[in-house]
Parts: structure tokens; sequence; C-alpha cells
């Protein structure tokens, strides 16, 4: 079997420098800003799982994918080449020489964007593995983690399903405005279990805003003095901070301390100097609707290290019953196993004041 | 409208048990007695096969539960499955408790025990699980949650389905609380009669009062005694469970097997309930409060799961 391999080396650098992508300008700034390439990792955890024999890949030269693929005991072709600085129109070109080449699949790492390039290239042509790796990862095509796109792949056969490559508009995002858009169906193996779901937007209906009150009087009545709560995005989590008449950005992280805002819009390394300084620091988040997952989508920022600090026992997760009670399971793909395992098991939801649903984080 | 939704017992109860009902309400002006209310322990302890002295009878199972939390709200959590259809859940949180809904997802609906360290709180598991109509928990651990200081209460309200119980926890056991219901397999739900067998500790929760009405206990009494009626509607009722699940799975639906008097279902139909609803039948959708595309369908008698059947045929034409 010819399965093509490219891999998107900026994706998801915009993560946890506090940034909503890498598209287009956006690339530059989070080098700026000190942004460490995120796909190598998640490449080489896939590829360290791949356990069938009968695979020959096609791979770009350089840092699309060779220097990943070569550290392994695979064989394979090199299709093409790219200068490192790699852009939208590399993936495409790439992509479509992939398949002249006669790949049966094409594994790619990255996010929205990448996906993006991939269904311009490919379409429905042949089926998809899609390694998340981006910060916003909207679109139902992604697995749900590195260990899931290679279990996807060890145990795929002739039965394709299609699925949706949904990005949002990236200038309304910074602008706290969340719009997703459908740009298209693409194919992958018929493993549901392995796939993220697409992210649903929450219902505002009025009944619902008043879940959210009690769910923040709740938190509120049981904060204390000695802890900083680092504030994930989304509107149930900014009912607490209106409540505390403190100004929430609806989509980055912010901290609170003693209900005074200690930080707006803060990035990694923003966080573990707070965790280096206070004592006690907790987090408080809201699940992804549709998908589930508390961590390693979205909010990049909050990156496995921040969650090795902070630990299961000082998250605390908020959503109402609407968006919650759907879900099968939580997720977590935080990019460091450990840490992901260690927040596997039960955990509690606060969907109302003393309310809580209990759901099983799967990592 | 074709109400599939309430799962209620589609046939009603034999003509002897309503004129009794009729001929007791010549006494409508007396409070029933303790030595009638004994009289109908009597015959629920027969048919249970359990001590008379054990068993409490009041207005519905959620009274009975009522009862239960209200005296031992005390710093402690009430556990439940979500979905949850318990009225008295509600109480719980008035009453200032910790709610803890444990969610269970298809295809198993496994409870994840060991993750749970359930300690001197209450559980409340209903047996069989509505909506699924599966049994999700084994006898074994629920004596380690009542080991473990615990108040257990297991709702079989829907026990003659499947014919499962735990009464025989009930004397081991002074924690223990066994629900029941005349409501559903008795088609008394109009009267709501619920009777608990109750475990040492749990039946101090009640003392003597007496809270249920003549029409209840007359109904009740006769029902009971002619209990070979019932088992015929509970046959009925499974040969029209086998009837709709498998008209639902030609239609392609997925079905959830079911040891009670409704079905679970999965269909990809966008707002199914509503669509039913606009053509007279209504069925429960548990999409709000639980899983997307989820359905509750209560059984029927045969004309009425037929006109079910023959809707979904139509409205999947048009889909």
């Amino acid at each position: 079997m010819k399965i093509g391999l490219l891999v998107n080396p900026i994706a998801g650098m915009g993560g946890n420098v506090g940034l909503k992508g890498t598209d287009g300008e956006m690339y530059n700034k989070a080098l700026e800003l000190g942004a460490e390439p995120i796909t190598p990792v998640r490449i080489r955890e896939v590829l360290n799982l791949i356990t069938r024999q009968d695979i020959k890949f096609l791979v770009p030269q350089g840092n699309m994918g060779e220097d990943y693929i070569k550290d392994f005991n695979f064989d394979y072709k090199i299709i093409g080449k790219t200068n490192t600085k790699t852009t939208d129109e590399d993936t495409k070109k790439l992509a479509r020489q992939i398949l002249d080449e006669g790949a049966d699949v094409l594994i790619f790492v990255g996010g929205d964007g990448t996906a993006r390039n991939i269904l311009d290239a490919v379409g429905t042509k042949i089926p998809l593995v899609a390694v998340p790796s981006g910060v916003k990862m909207f679109s139902s095509v992604f697995t749900f983690s590195p260990r899931a796109a290679a279990e996807m792949i060890n145990n795929m056969g002739d039965d394709f399903i299609e699925k949706e490559v949904l990005d949002i508009d990236e200038e309304a995002f910074r602008e706290n405005r969340l719009e997703a858009k459908y740009y298209g169906t693409v194919i992958v193996p018929n493993l549901n279990h392995l796939l993220q779901g697409k992210k649903s937007p929450s219902n505002i209906k009025h009944s619902v805003k008043e879940e959210k009150q009690k769910v923040a009087q709740y938190v509120l009545d049981n904060m204390t003095e000695d802890s900083v709560y680092i504030l994930g995005p989304g509107t149930t989590v900014r009912e607490i901070t209106d409540m505390l008449n403190v100004d929430k950005t609806l989509l980055g992280i912010d901290a609170v301390f003693k209900g005074e805002l200690i930080g707006r819009d803060i990035n990694e390394k923003d966080m573990l100097q707070i965790i280096d300084e206070y004592q006690k620091v907790k987090i408080i988040i809201t699940p992804i609707g549709g998908n589930g997952f508390i961590f390693g989508r979205g909010s990049k920022q909050i990156s496995s290290k921040i969650l090795k600090s902070v630990g299961k026992e000082n998250t605390i997760i908020v959503s109402t019953i609407d968006k919650v009670g759907s879900l099968e399971y939580l997720r977590i793909d935080s990019g460091d196993y450990e840490v992901d395992k260690s927040y596997g098991g039960l955990i509690d939801v606060i969907i109302g004041y003393n309310d809580m649903l209990l759901l099983e984080v799967k990592f | 409208m074709i109400d599939l939704r309430s799962n209620e017992n589609p046939y009603k109860p034999l003509d002897k048990v309503t004129n009794r009902v009729y001929k007791d309400m010549d006494n409508m002006n007396k409070y029933l007695s303790a030595k009638e209310l004994d009289m109908l322990k009597e015959e629920a302890s027969k048919y249970c096969g359990t001590e008379k002295k054990r068993i409490v009878f009041g207005p519905g199972t959620d009274f009975l539960i009522e009862r239960v939390l209200i005296k031992n709200s005390q710093n402690k959590n009430l556990y439940v499955l979500n979905p949850c259809f318990y009225s008295s859940i509600t109480t719980a949180l008035d009453l200032k408790m910790g709610l803890k809904r444990i969610q269970i997802v298809p295809p198993n609906f496994n409870i994840i025990w060991d993750d749970l360290n359930i300690e001197k709180d209450i559980i409340l598991i209903d047996y069989p699980n509505n909506p699924t109509g599966k049994y999700l928990v084994e006898p074994s651990q629920i004596q380690k949650l009542l080991e473990k200081d615990n108040i257990v209460i297991i709702d079989e309200a829907g026990y003659e389905f499947g014919k499962k119980t735990m009464i025989n926890l009930v004397d081991k056991y002074k924690n223990l609380m066994v629900i029941r219901s005349l409501d559903k397999s008795f088609g008394l739900a109009g009267l709501r009669v619920g009777y608990c067998i109750c475990g040492d500790e749990l039946l101090k929760v009640f003392g003597n009062s007496i809270s249920i009405n003549r029409a209840s206990w007359s109904a009740s009494l006769e029902a009971l005694k002619y209990r070979e009626y019932s088992d015929e509607c509970l046959l009925k009722l499974k040969g029209e469970r086998k009837y709709v699940a498998d008209k639902l799975k030609e239609l392609d639906f997925k079905v959830y097997e079911s040891k009670a008097n409704y079905i679970l279902i999965e269909s990809n139909i966008p707002q199914l309930a509503l669509e039913l609803k606009g053509r007279g039948i209504l069925i429960e959708d548990l999409s709000y409060s639980w899983l997307r595309n989820h359905y509750r369908i209560s059984i029927g008698k045969r004309e009425d799961n037929k006109i079910l059947i023959d809707e979904l045929n139509k409205i999947i034409e048009t889909v």
C-alpha cells in the first residue's frame, strides 16, 4: 500500500503563544513570540505506533516529510521538495504530486488550514488520515489524537465515509467572533470512534443563560482566596468573570486572583510564570461542544507543561447540560501522553448549582 | 394523540378492579385505617416474597425517594445515572445535596465504579434502567456500595418485565431500599401507587403514617389478587415490543435490546420527535439532556404501534 505523508511544519505554532492560528502573516508573529514547532513531535508519535508492514511512504524532501520518516525503518520514496519556509501552495502542489504517484491514502499533519489545502488538491480522490496538530480543528476529518491516527492506519480497510472540512474566519476569530465555514467534503476510513467529531456551537437560549448563571454562582461560592484561577475561553466561563465584574476575553485565556484580573489573553509563558509565583493555581475550562475536548484543541496555550503542574484535581470543568449531556466522553490530547493519562477516568463537570455530570476523560 | 412517551401500560385494569374501587368509594368519608393498610401489605408481601413489616406504600415512587432524601440529606451527595427522569432529584438540590449524575454511554452503558469512591452517600439506580431497558448494575456491586455505608435505592418499577430483583438483599442490609410500583405492570398509573421494601434503618424513615388514599388502596388490593391478569398484559407487551423492535430494525433504526416496556433507539432523521408529534404521536426525545438522535419509545397496543411504524415509513420516504 502506498501512503503519502505530508507534514505542515508550522501548523499549531500559534497555540502556545496565544495566537489563534498560523495562517498568513500570523506565522511571523508566532516566531517573534518564540513559538516552537509542534508537528515533528506529533508525526513521530504516529510513525512510532504504525505496526503494519505493507507500506511504502511517499514523502516530500525536508521538513514536510523526509526529516521525520528517515529515523524509522519504513520503505519510502521522495516525491518532491520545498523551501525551508513552506506555504499553502507547497502543501497543495505536493499533495497533487503524491496523488500522481498513485498513493492509496494520504496522511497529513496540520490543522483546519492544512485540511483546506488538502481538500483543494485531493478532494475525494483518495482517503485521508488527518493527524490533529493545528490550533483550530473544527473539521470532523481529524482523528482525536496521534495515537488514534496510528490506530486508523493499522486497522483501515476498504470502507470509507465522508467528513467535512470546516475552517473559521481568522479575522473574525481574533475579534472575538466565532464563525465556522464549510469548505467541502473529503473521505476517511470508516472508523468513527477514532475521529474527533466536529465542533458544534453552543445554543444560546434563555434557560441556558440561567443555567450558566447557576454554574457560575457555584464556582464563585467555592473559589478560595489563596488560589489563582486560570480561565479558559467560552461563554460559560465568561459568566463567572461577568459576575466578578471582570472584563474577560471571550476566546483567550485570562487569570483571576482574589476576584481581580491579573492577566488578560495570556500565553503559555505567562501561565508558567503565574504557576511559579503563586502556590495554588486552578484551571477553569469548558469542553468544546460536539467533540468534548477539554485540552489540546482550541486553547493550546494551556500546554501539557501547564497541565502537568496544575493537575486533574485542580481542574474545574464547567458546562451546561445541553452541551455536555450529549457527549459520550471528554477528550484530552495535550501532546504529552503521560499528562493525558493522568487526566483519564471520570471527572466532574459542573452543570448547575451543586449539580454535576460525571464523564469519562478519554485520551 | 398517541402517547408513546410516558411509559404507561396501554391496557386497562380488570373490571373487577375498577368495580371494587367504585364500591369502596362509598367509604370516601373514612380515612384508611392501619388495619386496612395491613391487608394490602399482606397481599404485597405474598407477591414480593418478603416480610410484611418491610413494606411501605406511598403515592408514587418519587414520594418514597423524597422521604429518604429529606431524612438523610446532611453532607450527602446523591448519585444517579444520566439521563435521569426522577422529579425527586430537584428535591436533592433544594436540600443542598450535591447531585452527581453519572453519564452512561453506548454501546454497553457501563459504569466505571472503580473511579467512583462513593462513601456515606446516596445512590439511586433504576433496575432495569430507563431509558436503555438494560440491567446496568450487578448485585455484587450494590453490595460493595452498601458495605461502604451508602444508602442504596434500587428502583424496580419495571421489575415485572425482566423479573430480576435485589429484594433478597434487604434482610441483610439495613441501608437498602427496593422500590416497586403498581403504576406500570398493573396499570394503575392514574392512581400513583408505589411501594418500597426497606432495610431496617430505612424503615425508620417512614414511621407509621398512612400516605395512600382509599381509591389507590382498593385498586391495589384487587389488582394484586388477580395478578395473573398482569402477567397476561406483560406477555402481550413483550410480543408488541418484539414487533416494534423488528419493524424499526427493518427501517434501519439502531434499536437497543430492552428488558422493559420501552425501547431506546437511535436515528439520524432530523427532529424525529417533532416530526412524529406533527403526525399525532409522542415519543421521548433524549437529545436535550443526553445523546443527540436518541429516543425512547414506550410500547403501546398493536393498533398504535402500527400507526407509529406507518408514520415512520412515510417520514423516511420524504427525508
